[in-house]
């Protein structure tokens, strides 16, 4: 199925810089992600990560600097909670983002695919408080990556969830994704999440924000697992840039 | 261990502690206090007002009163609920509606009753006083809960349903207005309650022909207190019915996730 997600070369990101007041969030950052990889967005709390997820989802602009390469259709987005209606059923809240973004004869089969594929179909007409909070993930999963864009944009989506349901997601992920792989740019605190996710992942600076590493990880995913040597030895890499960039106070402009 | 034993103790104790105990010690006083005071004409006894009230619903007159007043309540609350819920919206879903209309609200919510009552005595036909008031009691109100309601929708969703381009049209049907149900069911039971009140306050000044705020004016004029008490019941029972009615919707029809 490849309703509106259509391919392209990638987002170009190009000396963003956004400040609130006095204070410099992102100071300049540039980045090309390739088109249908999976790019990881590393740093210390609050350094701007999320402001960067805004900027692409088109919630704020930046004050200068541009992305291109981002569909007109919107983006998928996966947030750190489910965000779903309380009062409509699991069913319904699909509908809710999905109806006229694809073709109406394809709806029902579409979400029903994704519904069972997330082992949620039982649960199609279930209300989201009688679900788990895997299960509203899933929904919200599921979601996502119906909408029909080429890009994806996650901020922190296993954050809140237990350690083993977090790696259990992040398969069902993965195994979704690549069924019909798009662009996805994944904010995260997690560097184990990261190393699993990516292809590649950004480290950004304390505040003003800049890009302070850059790792492309070239295992095939299939082969990553968590006690890698390879993999143990970049995590460790890792750590140590995040520890010493959360020594660092955040600057004022 | 429980028993079946227990059943008739059980449902003696009901009666006693529940609603139907506490109406009991209402009319239980009340008799004393008739009794204590001894004149008719200042408090009648209970016994006596059930009596008024059972001559005066074999009267077809009582029905034409009853349902003159039902008739004027429903529409002035529906006309104003329903206004009020669109204003609202309007408002709380545009700042510089807000802002305009804010001023209009305030100004009608601070204004008496009693003002409204006077200039539309005035302005109006008697028929009509009834309904011009009931709008400016209940408007207010039923707009104030709105805004509340839609300044208390969570912008996370908000924020979803603006990512995901979600048509305005089905943000407003689908998020906003089940996000605020509750806050239009409180609006509704608080506009339903002061509706009667209102509506008899207004008839009772502007004396129409048929209401029963007229027929409780013309019990006072002949000092007739028995029957203002018996027109005051049926005011407060038909409170009552819809406050019930009002309540097992909210709960079993408009909020079925939450009773599943």
């Amino acid at each position: 199925m490849k309703d509106g997600i259509g391919e392209n070369s990638g987002i170009k990101v190009d000396t963003i810089t956004k400040n609130y007041g006095p204070l410099r969030v992102l100071a300049g950052i540039s980045m090309t992600i390739p088109s249908q990889k999976i790019v990881a967005i590393l740093g210390p709390s609050a350094c701007g990560k999320t402001t960067f997820l805004s900027i692409l989802a088109g919630l704020e602009q930046p004050d200068a600097g541009t992305v291109t390469g981002l569909s007109t259709q919107g983006v998928g987005f996966l947030f750190q909670e489910p965000r779903l209606l309380d009062w409509l059923t699991v069913y319904d809240n699909l509908t809710f983002v999905l109806t006229d973004k694809l073709p109406q004869a394809n709806l029902r089969p579409a979400i029903e695919e994704y519904l069972k594929s997330m082992d949620l179909y039982a649960y199609r007409n279930y209300y989201p408080q009688k679900l788990s909070g895997g299960q509203r993930q899933r929904v919200a999963i599921a979601r996502a990556l119906l909408y029909p864009s080429p890009v994806l944009l996650m901020d922190e989506p296993f954050k809140s969830l237990d350690l083993g349901l977090k790696f259990q997601l992040i398969r069902d992920f993965l195994e979704l994704w690549s069924k019909q792989p798009r662009t996805v740019i994944c904010v995260t605190h997690d560097v184990k999440e990261a190393l699993l996710l990516a292809d590649e992942i950004y480290f950004f600076s304390q505040k003003p924000t800049v890009i302070k590493e850059h790792f492309i990880i070239r295992k095939p995913r299939a082969e990553r697992s968590l006690d890698d040597p390879d993999l143990l030895e970049m995590e460790q890499e890792m750590i140590k840039v995040l520890i010493e960039e959360n020594n660092r106070s955040p600057r004022l402009l | 261990m429980r028993t079946s034993t227990n059943k008739p103790v059980r449902k003696i104790r009901l009666i006693f502690y529940g609603p139907c105990g506490a109406w009991l010690l209402v009319f239980f006083l009340w008799k004393l206090a008739a009794l204590r005071i001894g004149k008719e004409l200042i408090l009648p006894a209970p016994e006596r007002v059930l009596a008024v009230l059972l001559n005066l619903v074999q009267t077809p007159e009582f029905w034409r009163h009853f349902f003159a007043t039902l008739h004027r309540g429903l529409v002035g609350f529906l006309f104003s609920y329903f206004t009020g819920v669109a204003f609202g919206l309007c408002a709380g879903l545009n700042s510089h509606f807000n802002q305009i209309f804010r001023p209009v609200l305030v100004t009608m919510r601070s204004t008496p009753s009693m003002s409204f009552i006077l200039l539309a005595l005035i302005w109006f036909k008697s028929d009509a006083v009834a309904i011009f008031v009931t709008f400016f009691v209940v408007f207010p109100l039923v707009t104030q809960n709105v805004l509340e309601g839609i300044s208390q929708v969570d912008p996370a969703l908000l924020e979803m349903a603006e990512i995901f381009r979600v048509k305005p049209g089905r943000v407003l049907r689908k998020l906003y207005l089940p996000a605020i149900l509750p806050f239009l069911a409180a609006g509704a039971a608080a506009g339903l309650g002061i509706t009667w009140k209102v509506m008899i306050a207004a008839e009772v000044m502007a004396v129409p022909r048929w209401g029963m705020g007229t027929r409780m004016d013309t019990a006072r004029t002949f000092l007739n207190t028995s029957e203002v008490f018996a027109w005051t019941a049926v005011v407060v029972f038909l409170g009552y019915l819809f406050d019930r009615a009002l309540d097992y919707i909210t709960k079993h029809l408009a909020l079925p996730w939450q009773k599943s």
